[in-house]
């Protein structure tokens, strides 16, 4: 908020002083922010503000009782579930950005020259960006079954297995089902951006560097990729925070298990929230949930921060 | 002066665009005028007047339901009372099936609470839906002629839908006791010739479906994902005698289940179950019985309804008592009342609603609801009016002498997962050690109770006469310590 106060400060006196526009508030300015920051406040702010207070309370959804530091001390030392969660997150979020990444950039790339029907191919790539993640994941559920799901039918049928595979029932492989639908639904969202990205580099730098002799590859790790990386600082960014936030296929695909092999932050702290419907009918910890999230929130800040730093060289264009 | 006029367009603009996104924002006028305590939750105040209808005006009552099995019959009756009562009350009948009891307080915090909403034994803490006055008593409603269909005395359970004199709920009808339900063919196939009597006989059967199935027809089934551990080894625990809480001592204990959880795992290993069990929903494992890939699975009544109309049964199917340990009843077999109608504390018109509760338990509902296959009545006085030749598979699932609706233990949140959730994981064909998750599972919710008892939250249950197949006379006490 106070960055935001700054920048309208900041702003406010450059218009002051510019030629045209002498003192007083610019209405027009301030009835265009005001939308967007009653927005923020009522469905942003307030929840998280409400939700603060319960991080000190048993809280069932309606009646509280104060516990102090209780749920922190449980977050802290007793909850192995959850950092088997924090681990988890990350372990997806590596593995869908390592596949995801690469084939947008690679994708976009493709699509980014004069090819017949390359609009038919982008938006056939862009359609699971729009279609719910809770629909596209009961469809790879059943694509998935064990028995008679369309996969293991297929596989079984060129002869590369002999049993049905059990892709989200198996510990040792329910993480990589999960990302494999993670990146069928994601990477067409960030081929747009790196289109978008690519099409705002210009035709003369390639042209020149083709003069100059350069094949096609050394254009794409010279000019494409550096020129690609204010573009591909933000996409990376999203990409990050999109994907440490994720379980809503995961709650379609898997609730978390097998034993908890497929549990993330997200997931648990909604679990934790709104009840899990295969659970016993324990009631819910909305106090304990929203320091679960607290504490997920502060590591995904700590991330995002981490990332950043780390990207500064991305800013420079050649 | 271009400047000033450009900047009175922008600002039209954007102070139009401000108030239709304020107008969104905002909640629809005077929803309820019922007042408002601290948390959100609302104080019982009937005045007088309330309940009084105004001449000429139409009385909406909300009925929430989370039942979507019998949607269509349902949506019939509620159709059939606004018809015939035009003009006075209308009901508008809604049904929420995820996070439904979760949206029914979030509806009371934010006044957008039904009037009416249907529930069931186990589905909330009856005492904090109570206390919070999320709900009020049927008492002063009840009429003498609602008495004569239903049996108060005998339909009150304490804890469950009852809390001292107070009724909360009268349930309709009845949750039968699972029961085994069976694929004939199959088992002619693999040549049995009856359902098994004891667990180690199911396990061995599901084996011998497995090995005549070919790798298409499988022993047994349970839906992971759905309640798994509910549907065929809690029950067989509860009739040999086994449960989560120790009643005479007042405390958990989960020590009993290791046999049911082995026999459950020696399935897995074996191959008996059907492939995907572990994440399976229940709709999946239906359709797979239903098409004849399913020796076994267990549910109660409502699978007559499924198996007939749902996922109408390619085959021949039986249904059989739940095997025990070693053949012995030793406990009760878990019923469970339900479709009950209650009454919210923000309800707009109590008399109205009460009249709607009465039309949806009348003989002229329950009948039909019964013939259709949704459910066992809880009254004897609709048994009798049912045209029994329309029920006949329903007939199979009907009362047995052991089955009972269990004395309401203490519900307590754990730190960790749930006991359901705990056993069913430790059924799964992995390393963990059974005696050890047993162990913690039964520390961690006594540590849970003990705290939550010095909380307030929750009273120890202790029964000293407790007797695992008859608990209707026993002495119930709650202790807050």
């Amino acid at each position: 908020m106070s960055t935001l106060t700054s920048g309208f400060n900041k702003y406010k006196s450059k218009l002051q002083n510019s030629k045209g526009i002498k003192g007083g508030w610019d209405i027009p300015l301030i009835l265009m922010m005001l939308p967007t920051i009653v927005l923020l406040a009522v469905v942003s702010i307030y929840p998280f503000m409400w939700l603060l207070k319960y991080v000190f309370y048993d809280y069932n959804g309606f009646k509280t009782y104060f516990i102090g530091l209780d749920n922190f001390k449980r977050v802290f030392t007793n909850d192995p579930i959850y950092w088997k969660s924090v681990v988890h997150t990350f372990e997806y979020a590596f593995l869908k950005l390592l596949f995801t990444m690469p084939i947008s950039l690679m994708v976009a790339v493709v699509l980014n020259h004069h090819l017949k029907g390359k609009n038919l191919f982008r938006i056939i790539f862009f359609i699971p960006t729009v279609i719910s993640a809770a629909v596209y994941s009961l469809i790879f559920y059943f694509i998935y079954s064990p028995y008679n799901g369309i996969l293991n039918n297929m596989l079984m049928e060129w002869g590369w297995i002999t049993a049905p595979i059990d892709w989200l029932g198996s510990s040792a492989i329910a993480m990589s089902s999960v990302v494999i639908v993670a990146i069928w639904g994601g990477f067409g969202n960030y081929m747009i951006l790196f289109l978008a990205g690519l099409q705002s580099i210009s035709q003369e730098v390639y042209e020149s560097a083709d003069i100059d002799g350069a094949s096609k590859v050394q254009s794409f790790f010279q000019i494409t990729i550096p020129m690609l990386g204010p573009i591909l600082k933000v996409v990376l960014l999203l990409a990050i925070t999109t994907a440490l936030k994720d379980y809503q296929s995961i709650m379609v695909l898997t609730g978390g298990g097998p034993l908890d092999r497929t549990q993330v932050m997200f997931l648990y702290v909604y679990q934790l929230m709104f009840g899990n419907e295969n659970s016993a009918a324990g009631q819910l910890q909305i106090g304990y949930g929203a320091t679960v999230g607290l504490v997920s929130s502060i590591i995904i800040g700590i991330a995002t921060a981490v990332f950043l730093k780390l990207s500064k060289k991305l800013d420079n264009i050649y | 002066m271009k400047l000033f006029k450009k900047k009175w367009v922008t600002g039209l603009l954007t102070a139009t665009l401000l108030g239709t996104t304020l107008v969104g924002c905002s909640s629809p006028a005077n929803s309820s005028n019922a007042p408002k305590s601290e948390e959100g939750t609302i104080k019982k105040e009937v005045s007088k007047e309330e309940g009084v209808k105004e001449k000429g005006k139409e009385e909406k009552v909300l009925v929430w339901t989370n039942n979507r099995h019998d949607a269509e019959y349902m949506q019939q009756v509620v159709a059939d009372f606004n018809k015939k009562h035009e003009g006075e009350i209308n009901i508008e009948f809604v049904i929420n099936t995820d996070n439904y009891i979760n949206l029914i307080t979030m509806g009371i915090s934010s006044n957008q609470a039904p009037d009416i909403f249907c529930t069931m034994a186990n589905q909330f803490d009856l005492k904090s839906f109570a206390d919070s006055n999320i709900i009020q008593p049927l008492n002063p409603y009840i009429t003498e002629e609602f008495k004569q269909i239903y049996d108060l005395k005998a339909l009150s359970y304490e804890a469950i839908n009852t809390l001292g004199e107070d009724i909360y709920y009268v349930p309709t009808a009845q949750r039968s006791g699972n029961r085994l339900i069976y694929n004939k063919e199959l088992f002619q196939k693999a040549g049995i010739a009856a359902p098994p009597k004891t667990l180690p006989e199911l396990v061995e059967m599901a084996k011998k479906i497995t090995e005549v199935g070919g790798g298409v027809q499988y022993g047994v089934g349970m839906p992971g994902q759905s309640f798994a551990f509910s549907r065929l080894i809690e029950p067989s625990a509860q009739v040999s005698g086994v449960g989560p809480y120790d009643y005479v001592n007042g405390k958990y204990d989960f020590s009993g289940y290791k046999p049911f959880i082995e026999a459950t795992r020696q399935m897995f290993t074996e191959g008996s179950m059907i492939p995907g069990a572990a994440t399976m929903k229940v709709d999946p494992l239906r359709v797979q019985f239903s098409e004849g890939n399913i020796g076994m699975y267990s549910n109660a009544s409502q699978e007559v309804g499924v198996l007939t109309d749902q996922f109408p049964a390619k085959m021949e199917w039986g249904v059989a008592e739940i095997p025990s340990l070693d053949g012995q009843i030793k406990g009760a077999l878990s019923a469970l009342p339900q479709v009950g109608w209650a009454m919210t504390t923000t309800v707009k018109n109590p008399e109205a609603a009460w009249k709607v509760i009465e039309y949806l338990s009348s003989l002229e509902v329950m009948v039909g609801y019964v013939e259709k296959g949704y459910s066992l009545p809880s009254s004897s006085v609709v048994m009798e009016k049912v045209d029994q030749s329309k029920i006949s598979k329903l007939a199979e699932f009907g009362k047995k002498d052991y089955e009972s609706v269990y004395p309401q233990f203490p519900q307590v949140t754990p730190q960790g997962k749930g006991w359901k959730d705990v056993l069913w994981e430790a059924c799964l064909p992995t390393d963990m050690d059974i005696d050890k998750t047993l162990e913690e599972l039964t520390k961690s919710y006594n540590e849970a109770l003990d705290a939550e008892v010095k909380m307030g939250k929750v009273k120890r249950l202790i029964i000293k006469d407790y007797d695992p197949l008859n608990f209707s006379n026993s002495t119930y006490t709650y202790l807050n310590e």
